[in-house]
């Protein structure tokens, strides 16, 4: 799609910004995966709320999430326009102005916290603007270049969702909440990692400090599978909290094992090294596609068992939420 | 202010312009959807008000008759009873 836009436009013509270049500073394949984990901390926690309450709870996550997308766009300008991966984006082809980013993140933001207040609760909404500045500020403006734990503790800001979803029906953020945003802060070292293998001279060559530039290939590969090890055993918490039931559990056991095999595949590969060859670069983009199935099909294992009233508790659990 | 000895700014192509109203009906569109969702999150919220409301006077009146009740049943004798 961007390329086409490219192709239409000859030299000597400025770019013409189109509604799709705007809609891209929002990051959309971002976006889906918050709305759906927020989804799934609105469906999980205990209580009823209002249809269109829940329906403008989510939205507000959405057009958060695009907010902080389009103000890490407008921050990342410089090292976008280095980097292959990014370089076609619409600030760096220059088809939409860096102003009119920042404009559109920042009315956004002040929009999305506006709309979860007045439909839902103040905590729900002070988590949303929390995770804005997280993602736009701490993670985009200080961490992402200054470290190469960047994205570990960046990663909270992708994973407060379900929190807010829970905040949104209750007005309260119990340990129920949190071990789901757990699995999200520990999905995100390996998810991000496994693409970084794969593209480390583009963050090189942007003096962006990422855990293979910095720490190597092979170590990058080490806590890869630390990280996904620890997952398998995070994503279980939310079944012995009483928030997953069987259905959730038998899904972050089978999802959890192949996360394992797809990692240690990697860890035995010489992805992310100088001389790796395209079956290595390849195993890596696997390990990056089955990240983002992984968290969908979880999460939607919880939205199916209380949505679907599918939910029946394990026998060993110790918090019954709604068994 | 506007500096007299600037160039005047280049007319528009008929590309952008197209691009710009596209754009202006997007953002009208979002304007009025924002307008529509306080709409509906008014009216929710004041449903919801509404049910607290009766569900509070409901519960107020059932205290009341039961404090009716337990007075009448369970009322210690009158100073006069006594004094008889």
């Amino acid at each position: 799609m961007t390329d086409q836009i490219l192709d239409d436009t000859s030299p000597n013509e400025k770019p013409i910004p189109l509604v799709r270049d705007y809609i891209e500073l929002m990051k959309p394949r971002i976006m889906m995966l918050v709305v759906f984990t927020a989804a799934a901390g609105l469906v999980a926690a205990p209580g009823d709320i209002n249809l269109i309450t829940g329906f403008v709870a989510l939205l507000a996550v959405a057009v958060g999430s695009g907010a902080a997308g389009a103000i890490n766009m407008w921050y990342d300008f410089d090292i976008d326009a280095i980097m292959t991966r990014t370089a076609t984006r619409p600030l760096p082809s220059g088809r939409v102005k860096r102003d009119d980013a920042l404009a559109l993140g920042t009315l956004m933001s002040f929009l999305s916290v506006t709309l979860m207040a007045i439909a839902t609760n103040w905590v729900a909404a002070a988590m949303l603007a929390m995770s804005i500045v997280y993602y736009g500020v701490i993670y985009t403006m200080w961490l992402k270049r200054s470290t190469p734990q960047n994205i570990v503790i960046g990663g909270a800001a992708g994973a407060f969702p379900p929190v807010i979803g829970w905040a949104a029906v209750t007005g309260t953020m119990p340990i129920e909440a949190w071990a789901l945003f757990l699995i999200t802060f520990i999905w995100t070292p390996p998810h991000f990692w496994a693409l970084s293998l794969v593209a480390s001279k583009d963050y090189e060559k942007a003096g962006v400090p990422m855990m293979p530039v910095v720490k190597g290939a092979a170590s990058t590969r080490l806590q890869i599978l630390v990280y996904t090890l620890l997952l398998f055993v995070t994503a279980l918490l939310p079944g012995v909290l009483g928030t997953g039931g069987i259905l959730y559990t038998t899904m972050a056991v089978i999802l959890g094992l192949g996360f394992i095999y797809l990692s240690a595949d990697v860890y035995r590969s010489r992805a992310g090294e100088a001389d790796a060859g395209a079956p290595e670069r390849k195993k890596a983009l696997r390990l990056f596609a089955f990240s983002i199935a992984y968290l969908a099909l979880l999460f939607g294992a919880l939205i199916v068992e209380h949505g679907l009233g599918l939910y029946a508790p394990l026998p060993f659990g110790f918090v019954g939420l709604t068994g | 202010m506007t500096d007299p000895n600037q160039p005047p700014p280049e007319p528009m192509t008929e590309a952008e312009v197209a691009a710009r109203k596209s754009r202006n009906r997007i953002i009208a569109l979002a304007l009025v959807g924002f307008m529509g969702l306080v709409f509906l999150i008014t009216l929710v919220r004041l449903k919801e008000g509404v049910a607290r409301d009766q569900d509070w006077e409901a519960e107020t009146a059932r205290q009341d008759d039961n404090s009716g009740i337990v007075a009448g049943e369970g009322a210690p004798p009158s100073t006069e009873e006594n004094d008889e």
